[in-house]
């Protein structure tokens, strides 16, 4: 696109867009006059009424005070142009006005950055003194030094709303002689090209679409020619093509490794294949090089519907929204589909040249991510480190039980206004596998069950020596009157797959049987609903003493008197506020 | 030469967002006060985009008024 194609598609667009507006403000020590309406081009196509205000030319420490209220600033600080001429007099500075520029710079960063701490969206290019290499400086070692500890202080000081962009890599992509115009430096102060802005614009969208909570949430992958080389239906597990010894089966191998490191940090992963799920489900249990592995995969498609009705169905059963899904495929007509169908959804295709498959994903990645460090993602990644150093004590203990005695288990639990009702509800959407009834409710729901003198709810907060699980377990409960006795039904009991296997469940129940015995409850009743993610939970009831009393249709109903249930404490968790 | 002035106006106009008709002829930054050092810059850009050519630094300092500019153009569009 020519900058004035996009300067007269920018004001058409700019007329049509309703929603509020978003104010951006690019502060900067150079001219950057051409990125306002490509960036607000490139927003604008995204629905975001974004309005690029530019700041004074060089006064990035006082614009930073001006703009700190605006939705989003960026701050575009060349070290080449610190001070005029830096470019070409930085070697002759003495060691003495070294140190003070040095300090006066690092004081500047700070106290811009300290400005912008309040800002949601603060996007900010590290220092690089790349541009002044070739046509003016040979090698000015103070000018990269400097850039080296301003980037050192940039990392110390950024907030989680405030995302550093490695600028040398955008460079890279183009080329300095096609990134850098020094033809009007002097004259203007201007120094990147319309190409460099277009590219630049594009690289920091991601923290854009991220910070108005539009990042996407879930991968979609196709499995033939998409995970794997080949079809498994055809060339089988031997034929099929993943390993680290051939050049296709490696590319593959790279593939899912991404993946699952984008599995790591949050996305969460769907499969949608046509094929046997039994073929498929032999490759993941079955292939020495799969990497993706069961637990990473919450949903599998795999069948021979259309594809565009399967990715509708994740959405229906995740509840995510169609416009968090990014799908993969290797099929133009399954991609065809899926786009004329859902819209909303991002389809990408995989290369004809699978060697550009692995930049495909790393394009893809970003896309992902909250930008922020909020606290609910340090505390993710909090999560995991605990979760590993869990797995690599489990080996040193004898049995199961030393390692649960050894975990110093604790549990929190909340009833009535104490829950977290958002949480709650979430539990009810997404938990699949320890979950007796799999009802769904939403946070309204809840409320009004809390509401309801008939329902108690039940949730627990679980930690142990490692860190903390959060709101992982839940128990709604309907009472009711049979024959002149009160009734408690287990309405919903469910637990996250992350706090399984630690006998929780049986302390939690053990709570709240305590909690109706004061309500001087007489009878209680549950139910097995099957699902094809539950059958882990089918015997519960049974392995707590209730008695069946019917059984068809992967449906069971339970009763017993509560004074019949023999539930004992389990020794090792503590249970806080007892 | 004529249809490169009057494309050159075209592109001046569109840049400083008037009329084709809000721009006198030869006009240059002096009698245009839209036309500043930034404006200018977006014009180079949009010039050799159009064009296809990269002005040297010499062509640069020269390109004045519009006139001059549609000739600068031509010479270099003839010579290529």
């Amino acid at each position: 696109m020519k900058y004035l194609d996009v300067v007269m598609e920018n004001r058409k667009i700019g007329t049509m867009l309703k929603s509020p507006v978003y104010k951006v403000s690019i502060i900067s020590n150079i001219t950057i006059v051409p990125l306002k309406d490509i960036l607000e081009l490139s927003l604008r196509k995204e629905g975001i009424n974004a309005e690029v205000t530019l700041g004074d030319y060089d006064s990035v420490v006082q614009d930073s005070i001006r703009f700190a209220s605006f939705d989003a600033v960026i701050v575009i600080w060349e070290a080449v142009n610190f001070i005029n001429g830096l470019h070409y007099c930085a070697e002759n500075l003495t060691a003495r006005e070294r140190k003070d520029f040095r300090q006066k710079m690092e004081a500047e960063v700070r106290l811009v950055m300290a400005n912008l701490r309040n800002t949601p969206l603060v996007i900010v290019n590290n220092f690089s003194a790349a541009s002044s290499e070739k046509n003016f400086a040979l090698d000015f070692g103070f000018l990269d030094q400097l850039c080296l500890g301003l980037n050192q202080t940039l990392k110390e000081t950024a907030h989680p709303n405030q995302v550093i962009v490695d600028i040398e890599k955008i460079l890279i992509t183009l080329g300095i002689s096609d990134a850098i115009d020094y033809r009007q430096f002097q004259q203007t102060k201007s120094l990147y090209t319309f190409g460099f802005f277009e590219i630049y614009a594009e690289s920091i969208k991601p923290a854009f679409m991220s910070a108005l909570g539009r990042a996407k949430k879930i991968l979609v992958l196709d499995c033939d020619n998409t995970l794997w080389g080949g079809v498994i239906g055809e060339d089988g597990l031997e034929g099929i093509k993943l390993s680290d010894t051939d050049s296709k089966g490696s590319i593959f191998l790279e593939i899912q490794t991404l993946i699952k490191v984008m599995r790591k940090r949050g996305v969460i992963l769907a499969l949608c294949s046509k094929n046997n799920s039994h073929d498929v489900d032999n490759v993941i249990h079955k292939h020495p090089y799969m990497v993706i592995k069961d637990d990473e995969i919450v949903l599998k498609k795999v069948n021979w519907k259309d594809k565009a009705q399967n990715i509708n169905e994740i959405a229906v059963e995740l509840n995510i929204g169609l416009d968090s899904f990014v799908f993969i495929d290797d099929s133009p007509f399954e991609i065809e589909l899926v786009k004329a169908a859902l819209p909303q959804v991002t389809c990408y295709k995989v290369p004809e040249n699978l060697s550009e498959y692995p930049n495909l994903i790393k394009k893809i990645m970003p896309h992902f991510y909250s930008l922020s460090s909020t606290l609910e993602d340090s505390t993710k990644t909090d999560m995991y480190k605990a979760e590993s150093a869990r797995k690599s004590e489990i080996s040193s203990y004898e049995t199961l039980e030393d390692y649960l005695v050894g975990l110093g288990l604790e549990l929190e639990i909340a009833k009535g206004n104490n829950i977290p009702i958002e949480r709650v509800a979430q539990l009810t959407q997404k938990t699949n596998q320890f979950n007796l009834t799999t009802k769904r409710y939403t946070e309204a729901d809840i409320r009004n069950m809390l509401a309801d003198d008939s329902y108690e709810i039940f949730c627990f907060n679980l930690s142990d020596r490692f860190g903390n699980y959060g709101v992982t377990g839940l128990a709604i409960i309907s009472f009711y009157e049979v024959d002149n006795k009160l009734t408690a039904l287990f309405d919903s009991f469910l637990m996250s797959c992350r706090v399984i296997g630690r006998t929780v469940e049986k302390q939690f129940f053990y709570e709240i049987l305590k909690d109706l015995r004061n309500k001087s409850v007489y009878y209680l009743v549950s139910n097995y609903f099957a699902t094809p993610k539950n059958s882990q939970v089918k015997n519960f009831y049974e392995s707590i003493g209730f008695i069946v009393y019917s059984n068809k249709d992967g449906k069971k109903d339970y009763q017993i008197e509560l004074n019949q249930v023999a539930l004992e404490k389990v020794p090792y968790i503590r249970v806080i506020g007892d | 030469m004529q249809k490169i002035k009057e494309n050159v106006v075209k592109l001046l106009a569109d840049i400083l967002d008037l009329s084709v008709e809000d721009i006198p002829n030869n006009a240059s930054p002096d009698i245009l006060e839209r036309w500043d050092s930034l404006k200018h810059m977006l014009l180079v850009m949009s010039l050799e985009q159009e064009f296809d050519i990269k002005f040297t630094d010499d062509e640069l300092t020269d390109l004045l008024t519009v006139d001059l500019i549609a000739e600068i153009i031509s010479e270099r569009l003839s010579n290529d």
